[in-house]
């Protein structure tokens, strides 16, 4: 085990050394002046020149980002030049925000994908399957915007069961903080919906055809349990890894809702940094998110093992 | 209670983004992205009412003065304002901070830092520059020397006094920021009187210097500060001024909180607090007023103006208009074939057809048609030689340009806003009835600012130019300034100097009827008409055009997006 999380470790430095550096790069390539962006056009040539020399813009990149990741290994994610906020309080302020809102959006993915991948999976071809797929496929075929605009305008605005936009923190009321997060969790998650519910019913259909679940039919198990005694589990795999990539879909997904929905999270916050050129910002957020997503594949792999269990002998050293 | 419409989304509400990203104001007014409008600050020289000042000048022109509709208001002299409740303030975007000194601000940060902080000088109802935090502020026979009185007995709202050495220190700040010095770049020397009397002395003459401490777009100047804050690294995250309202919390992204200031020098205010929630998608921030999450929002959508017009008439919303902000512009590089030709760019001005721009836009009645930098209904309007729509006209100067020179072949430059995209391709399908061909190029606003501040573009949508105070274009039109068309005018650079250095305001008019003159001959730029926001407020939101000036008259509450809510009040 020690030794599988020290692999794990030094991959997920590996990864973060190549995106950090990766996004350092890509934004010296952004197109527009970062101490423009700062200072604005009027700004004396002097000044910018000053500038640029403060922020160390005229060394040359790999330079930049040793410094910076120097800075970085000891906790100092660096300060914002724009909004001079230390980059750490800034992202502890929105973390639990976007952690909130993707987990949650996990959660009713799958609550809605299993069943409706179970139902159709259960009589592939039959009407409720046909209807059950037309549904995923507008879900898939759907904008975000549109939904998270239309949940909005029916569900906030028409009915006003919820806020239409804001946060409350879970500490100052659990309700109001799944209230707030609901419709903008609901918006994140359909999409995903309809890739579980696909690749789960896929699954299951093969599954359903294995020796070992006619085996237990002729044991007279009832359907009931053949499912979710039997198939679900080998039939999971796909979805896990599913659930662990699509996290870095979510992820980008938060930059449209945390905006329709003025969540103050981090995805608004990578999405303001990239606009204003603000390096420093999306260097620390680009960590957050690189590790985020790290974390979270790790995850999936042990949850591989766990629904596997010869992908756990074969990761056994002989 | 307020019943509302359900929102949908329009199209006429991308207006406000073309109003926002797409005209790049942040270019000339600041670099915030969210940057929509400008200054309409007008006038000269300031002597409070009650003061016995000698100012170079006082008389002051009305400019684009305030047009008000009828929401509800404390005029009805039977509504007694009532105390208590906080109003929560819809905002289009976050500010990197509140220091004046060093933030650059849109709407949003204008807005909130009218309830931190209070400025010098303001605005009165006809748009004429008076003392605000000052007593009076006097220039000399040549407007070489100024001198600014302050009020006695005002504290910032961490107790230190606002004296002389504290807006000494205010100026300090902005000489330093290389953001803002531009806008002091005339004051040479500031000597401290006595405590409440400060002595600018100025490079040159500079009558029009009051302008510029009203706090407008791109002019943070006046907004004065807590030393103790300008003196803090990060004193912009805690904002301290002596505005109606003191700084409780700031969660970017979030919220932004005010709280009553009960020793606030013009009494306290009525409301007990503010919560500026900043909300920048523009369909979001309609949705949250629709839906009663928030109380006021403005927008400068004229579809969205005229559809709360009705419910207004219900009784359900109050929306009230303010002075129309800087006009909307195609700006050409005049530098630039074939721009450089001026039969060129007066053929395209002349092939706009405008009813047909405000058909689009859902504007018709609410934007209003420009021939120049200033709407017809300012004091410093002149009529000019730009041209009126004709076709006919038009074809035959793009036809002699092409048989003398080439086809007519340039890039349009726009935001990346679908519906930008397709304003700028009505422009592109006019111009192709006279045969000059126009390739459409979507940019970031970033890339489109670099391009500009570069000399990268040929035809561009832009703001941030004329609607305001001439001297305020002083770097848009004058050679020595960013000039970002490149027309260059010996006449025009006398004008902008001789506008700037006199007070009398019929004198200035003189100089800048010139300026417009060249500009209506010359066209370096299409003048698509004004800019007009509306403030949407909730049924019971009062007073939101009731801002009062400290000797008790009418200010100007309302100034493109941006307003003062001293004054508003919740009914009960």
């Amino acid at each position: 085990m020690t030794r599988v999380l020290a692999s794990r470790l030094a991959r997920l430095l590996a990864v973060l050394i190549a995106v950090t550096f990766a996004s350092f790069s890509m934004v010296s390539l952004l197109p527009g002046d970062t101490v423009t962006a700062v200072l604005g056009a009027r700004a004396s040539e002097e000044d910018k020149a000053a500038a640029r020399e403060e922020l160390h813009l005229d060394d040359p990149l790999p330079v930049r980002y040793v410094q910076w990741a120097g800075d970085a290994v000891q906790g100092d994610l660096g300060t914002s030049f724009r909004t001079r906020q230390p980059v750490t309080e800034a992202i502890g302020q929105r973390i639990w925000v976007t952690l909130e809102l993707v987990l949650i959006s996990q959660l009713i993915a799958l609550l809605l994908a299993v069943p409706m991948a179970i139902f159709g999976a259960l009589r592939p071809g039959s009407w409720l399957d046909r209807i059950l797929s037309g549904t995923q496929l507008a879900m898939l075929a759907t904008p975000g915007y549109l939904v998270a605009v239309g949940l909005m305008a029916i569900f906030a605005v028409q009915l006003g069961w919820f806020d239409t936009t804001g946060y409350t923190p879970f500490g100052e009321s659990p309700f109001e903080n799944l209230k707030s997060l609901l419709l903008p969790s609901i918006a994140l998650a359909l999409e995903q919906v309809a890739l579980y519910a696909r690749v789960l019913r896929t699954d299951l259909v093969n599954t359903f055809d294995m020796d070992f679940i006619w085996f237990a039919r002729a044991k007279g198990n009832t359907t009931r349990r053949i499912v979710l005694r039997h198939a679900l589990r080998p039939s999971s795999i796909g979805v896990v890894t599913l659930t662990g990539i699509s996290v870095g879909r979510m992820i980008g997904g938060t930059v449209l809702v945390e905006t329709i929905f003025a969540l103050p999270g981090l995805g608004r916050f990578t999405i303001d940094a990239i606009n204003n050129r603000d390096f420093v910002s999306l260097q620390g957020a680009v960590v957050v998110l690189t590790v985020g997503f790290v974390l979270v594949n790790f995850l999936a792999d042990v949850m591989h093992g766990i629904l596997d269990p010869r992908i756990r002998h074969q990761a056994r050293p002989t | 209670m307020v019943t509302r419409s359900h929102p949908s989304r329009r199209r006429g509400i991308a207006v406000a983004l073309l109003a926002s990203a797409g005209l790049l104001l942040a270019a000339c007014g600041g670099n915030d992205p969210s940057a929509t409008t400008e200054d309409t600050a007008t006038a000269t020289t300031v002597a409070d009412a009650g003061s016995d000042t000698t100012a170079p000048a006082d008389t002051t022109p009305a400019s684009t003065a305030p047009v008000f509709t009828n929401p509800p208001t404390t005029v009805n002299e039977e509504i007694v304002p009532v105390s208590g409740g906080t109003l929560v303030v819809g905002i289009e975007g976050e500010s990197s901070g509140y220091n004046p000194t060093v933030d650059p601000w849109s709407n949003a940060g204008h807005n909130v830092a009218k309830a931190i902080f209070d400025p010098l000088a303001a605005a009165d109802a006809e748009g004429k520059v008076v003392p605000y935090l000052a007593e009076s502020i006097t220039g000399n026979d040549d407007a070489t020397v100024w001198t600014i009185v302050l009020r006695p007995d005002i504290v910032f709202h961490n107790g230190e006094p606002l004296n002389a050495e504290a807006v000494r220190l205010n100026f300090q700040a902005v000489l330093d920021s290389a953001q803002y010095k531009d806008q002091l770049s005339l004051l040479a020397g500031m000597t401290v009187v006595d405590d409440l009397t400060l002595e600018l002395t100025m490079s040159s003459p500079w009558g029009t210097f009051p302008n510029v401490l009203t706090g407008v777009i791109g002019s943070q100047v006046g907004y004065m500060a807590a030393p103790a804050m300008l003196a803090s690294p990060d004193g912009g995250r805690s904002p301290i001024g002596t505005g109606p309202f003191v700084f409780s919390e700031w969660i970017p992204d979030d919220h932004l909180t005010v709280t009553r200031n009960d020793d606030y020098w013009q009494g306290a205010p009525y409301l007990d607090g503010i919560e500026f929630r900043p909300i920048s998608d523009s369909t979001a921030r309609k949705a949250a007023f629709d839906g009663g999450d928030i109380d006021v929002y403005y927008t400068g959508s004229s579809s969205e103006i005229t559809e709360y017009f009705v419910q207004q008439e219900a009784g359900e919303v109050g929306v009230t208009i303010g002075a129309p902000s800087e006009p909307d512009v195609v700006m050409f590089n005049t530098a630039a074939a074939p721009l450089d030709d001026v039969r060129v760019r007066r053929a395209l001005a002349m092939s706009v057809d405008i009813p047909r721009l405000y058909d689009y836009l859902e504007a018709t009645g609410v934007k209003q048609p420009m021939t120049g930098p200033y709407a017809d209904t300012s004091f410093w309007f002149t009529e000019s030689d730009y041209p009126d729509y004709d076709l006919a006209e038009a074809t035959a100067l793009i036809d002699e340009y092409e048989a003398e020179v080439g086809p007519v072949v340039f890039d349009f430059a726009g935001g990346q806003d679908p519906f930008i995209v397709s304003y700028q391709e009505l422009f592109q399908s006019m111009w192709s009835e006279i045969g000059a061909e126009a390739n459409i190029v979507s940019r970031a606003q970033s890339e489109n600012i670099d391009a500009v501040v570069n000399d990268a573009f040929q035809v561009i949508l832009w703001g941030g130019i004329g609607g305001g105070d001439p001297d305020a274009d002083y770097t848009q039109f004058h050679s020595g300034g960013l000039n970002f068309t490149n027309f260059t005018s010996p006449e025009i650079d006398a004008a902008m100097d001789a506008g700037r250095a006199l007070s009398d305001p019929e004198a200035r008019k003189e100089q800048y009827a010139i300026v417009q003159t060249i500009l209506g001959e010359q066209v370096p730029y299409i003048w698509t008409g004004t800019n007009q926001f509306g403030v949407i407020t909730a049924a019971d939101v009062r007073g939101i055009a009731d801002f009062t000036l400290p000797d008790g008259s009418a200010g100007q509450p309302i100034d493109g997006g941006r307003f003062y809510l001293k004054d508003v009040w919740l009914d009960a």
